[in-house]
């Protein structure tokens, strides 16, 4: 996963996967996951909305209800054990409306018209938020609904409109699909549920995998130097401190203005990161490389995240030359690159990545005259936060 | 075009359920001197004739049994179009559909209960919609009818189920080419009937399903001003509109339901070896047995369990769930064969049963649970324990991918709908798990 970069090729946000798109066509719905409700749950979603006096606002609650009853009753349809719940004397909320392991879930009825676009609460609006949205076609007429997609909340930062006190969110948001619910339900990571082609990944054998050593970035945050560091001759960082004068070093210099340069673009290098720096022999090039990592994410919510930023420069004195490129990959393959266009003096390459935690990052240096050298993978090992 | 034999020749369904044509001499003979001038030289509109037979049906039989004659086509006509849309998807075909709607027994005397006379009820020439609109919404909102459809998979919403569910507030937004003052109107219209009509829905113990047509009562309620037919005719256009709307977003989204794949999955089999030292060979070696023993397990549970479910239902489905599987996974039939074979309504009603995407899903989790388990304990000859438990979230993922590449080979496969393989790796654990478990019985 990763923040599109500054002085880079610009990579677009990575398309999602209309979900529920597969599961709904033009006036008929043929579906897998289509839930005929029982007669007891038909019952339940009438009897608790009985109390509720606008007449607007128990029809739409009715077909929350129904919605709920039926994703329970769809939670159980299989071999999966997974044991939700949800308030049985009171109608269900607009909000959080449904537990499971744990887990704050948001149960959204769509209802005949098929709207492209839902009313939720605020989610900031205080008081926990929901961490799943889970999208249900309702078709009351027949008793029957269909579960579409899935949404999970820290996807939900790049919109919504406001129209106080509740927010609008396009279906098309919801790519999870039923089955990528299921696995993300049942305490896994959807992300990862996706199909590599045997062969890509770098590390082939499971083993292999889990023996290859790491730049652990961890041990940094603890003011740790890790080994792999320690055998490339790298050194850790004096951390930053915020209105350090600047001490004239020409590295110091180039870190504050890039530090600047991203600050512009929203990214800031908090207090508590940490970096190493050290040379990296590139043929008969010497380059000083300088490596920042620091944690995003302490919430137990969501997946922990880390941010690496990487920073190549020339030995004191020299420059780099033109056409450098600084090329970091994922085990997917090539995720950022950073080439030198123009060769000022003390001219510096930088990229900066993100990655959840398990996540590590393969660094290269290609020079113009073909020369290359890769480093061990960036990681970042132990609990984040 | 006009055709004139349409007034006094009615299509009727035999008792074998064939259509056969009825003609009245004394319809003929009556209605050509009357109007056959008139029509084929265009001075005269259908409808005008329409309205001309309907002023004068109350004392004239005659002018009734013509408008019969005519809605009998029209009705055929109805069908027909549902059959075009929808037939061969949920596998049906109009002479299933003629005995709900064809209910006119051809009688002189007409039988107060058939299509056609509700049909001639709610017409009204001076105000309201035309004598074939009315006939297609009374066929296509036919109670029977889309009983019929909904026991084939195919649910056709109701208007009244549209006009529940839409919200004043979207009205401006979803039919944007209103005028404001229609708007308004529509709003006040859609205002009045929720009042009316979704309090009757929520008072009902929910049995009677399908929503009903307004009562006359209710129509009268939602707008006292007009007569009950015309608040009808509004209601149902309003709910057309909305419908329009809804074929649209929908039709808008992508329509990918199990189709082919682009064929760019690649096919795969357990991980092979790298060229690599001893200890990773002897992992490997026992990491490619763990791989497919614990799918095998994995799968001859989950399959037990969806049988048993399927067994444990009000018509227990234990025995047609294990055929269809078989023939899915080892004889490689598509879905509308297998439908044939075990006698089901169509295709969907078998992807409905066999709910693949989800058993995949579901094997697919429970495999990676049981994997990571028993390649822990074997990794821990190699893995200090620190590295073991560092390792635990990259196993998971190693894990998740290897398997994916399993699944994703099974899912490639099974979207293929005619000449289907059973050559991966899944499908060929599925023939072998089905051969080791003994079906449930056949239902008596």
């Amino acid at each position: 996963m990763t923040i599109p970069t500054v002085n880079l090729n610009n990579p677009s946000p990575p398309q999602s996967t209309h979900a529920a798109s597969k599961t709904m066509s033009s006036e008929t719905t043929p579906s897998e996951n289509m839930v005929v409700l029982s007669d007891s749950a038909l019952d339940w979603a009438t009897t608790v909305c009985q109390p509720i006096p606008n007449e607007d606002e128990q029809w739409h609650t009715f077909l929350r209800a129904l919605a709920v009853v039926g994703f329970d009753q769809w939670l159980n349809d299989g071999a999966l054990v997974l044991a939700g719940s949800y308030a049985q004397s009171s109608p269900p909320a607009p909000g959080v409306n449904f537990h499971l392991n744990g887990q704050r879930l948001c149960i959204v009825a769509m209802g005949s018209l098929s709207d492209d676009r839902l009313q939720v609460p605020n989610p900031t609006d205080g008081g926990p938020a929901p961490q799943l949205y889970i999208l249900v076609e309702v078709q009351e007429e027949v008793g029957q609904v269909q579960i579409l997609a899935g949404l999970p909340a820290q996807q939900l930062q790049q919109l919504p409109v406001v129209s106080d006190p509740w927010v609008e969110i396009p279906v098309s948001l919801f790519t999870l699909s039923p089955e990528q619910i299921l696995v993300t339900l049942s305490a896994m990571q959807p992300e990862t549920v996706t199909a590599v082609t045997p062969g890509a990944s770098s590390f082939p054998s499971p083993l292999q995998r889990l023996q290859t050593r790491i730049i652990n970035t961890g041990q940094w945050i603890n003011s740790q130097l890790d080994d792999i560091s320690e055998q490339l001759a790298w050194a850790l960082l004096p951390p930053r401190t915020v209105g350090a004068l600047r001490d004239g070093s020409p590295l110091r210099n180039t870190l504050d203005e890039i530090l600047q340069e991203l600050a512009n673009h929203g990214t800031v290098l908090p207090s508590y990161a940490r970096g190493v720096g050290g040379p990296v022999q590139v043929g008969d090039v010497t380059c000083q490389l300088q490596a920042w990592a620091w944690p995003l994410t302490a919430s137990e919510d969501e997946p922990p995240e880390w941010s690496l930023l990487l920073l190549l420069g020339p030995a004191d004195g020299a420059t780099l030359p033109v056409g450098t490129r600084l090329i970091v990959s994922d085990q997917n393959g090539v995720i950022a690159l950073a080439s030198l266009s123009n060769g000022a003096d003390g001219a510096y390459l930088y990229t900066q990545v993100v990655g959840t935690q398990g996540e590590a990052f393969v660094v290269k240096v290609d020079l113009p005259d073909g020369e290359s050298a890769t480093l061990p993978p960036f990681g970042y090992e132990g609990p984040i936060g | 075009m006009i055709y004139l034999p349409r007034y006094w020749q009615m299509k009727c369904l035999t008792a074998s359920g064939e259509i056969r044509l009825q003609t009245f001499p004394q319809a003929r003979d009556w209605f050509r001197p009357l109007f056959a001038e008139a029509l084929t030289e265009a001075v005269m509109t259908e409808a005008d004739c329409h309205r001309l037979l309907w002023q004068r049906a109350p004392e004239d039989d005659l002018a009734q049994l013509c408008l019969r004659c005519w809605l009998s086509h029209h009705i055929v006509d109805g069908c027909n179009q549902l059959v075009r849309q929808f037939g061969t998807t949920y596998n049906f075909e109009a002479q299933e559909l003629w005995p709900f709607v064809l209910d006119d027994d051809g009688r002189l005397l007409p039988n107060p209960k058939s299509l056609a006379l509700k049909i001639l009820a709610k017409y009204n020439p001076d105000k309201g919609a035309s004598l074939s609109t009315w006939a297609s919404q009374l066929v296509k909102t036919h109670r029977e009818l889309n009983r019929f459809f909904l026991q084939q998979g195919l649910y056709r919403i109701s208007p009244w189920a549209i006009l529940n569910d839409t919200k004043i507030s979207q009205l401006a937004r979803v039919l944007p080419y209103l005028s404001p003052g229609e708007i308004e109107a529509a709003s006040e219209l859609l205002a009045a009937y929720h009042r009316v009509y979704r309090r009757g829905r929520m008072a009902t113990a929910p049995r009677t399903r399908r929503c009903p047509d307004p009562t006359d009562e209710q129509l009268q309620a939602i707008n006292p001003n007009e007569p009950p037919s015309v608040v009808y005719n509004q209601l149902y256009d309003l709910a057309d509109k909305l419908r329009q709307y809804r074929i649209a977003v929908r039709q808008g989204w992508d329509l990918n339901i199990g189709t082919l794949d682009d064929g760019t999955a690649q096919p795969v089999i357990a991980p092979t070896p790298d060229e690599a030292e001893t200890e990773q060979e002897d992992f490997l070696q026992r990491y490619r047995q763990q791989f497919l023993a614990t799918l095998d397990t994995t799968t001859q549970q989950v399959l037990k369990t969806y049988i048993d479910k399927q067994q444990q239902r009000r018509t227990p489905q234990g025995h047609a769930y294990y055929q269809a599987m078989r023939l899915f996974h080892c004889d490689c039939l598509s879905m509308g064969a297998i439908a044939k074979q075990l006698s089901l309504a169509n295709q969907v009603q078998v992807t409905r049963l066999l709910h693949l995407r989800r058993f995949r899903t579901e094997i697919a989790i429970e495999w990676v649970a049981a994997l990571k388990q028993q390649v822990k304990v074997d990794a821990a000859e190699y893995l200090s324990p620190d590295q073991l438990d560092e390792a635990d979230q990259k196993l998971e993922q190693i894990l998740i991918e290897e398997t994916n590449a399993v699944m994703e080979e099974a899912q490639a496969e099974a979207q293929i709908a005619k000449n289907r393989t059973a050559d991966s790796v899944f499908a060929r654990c599925m023939c072998r798990v089905l051969d080791q478990l003994s079906p449930p019985p056949p239902p008596d």
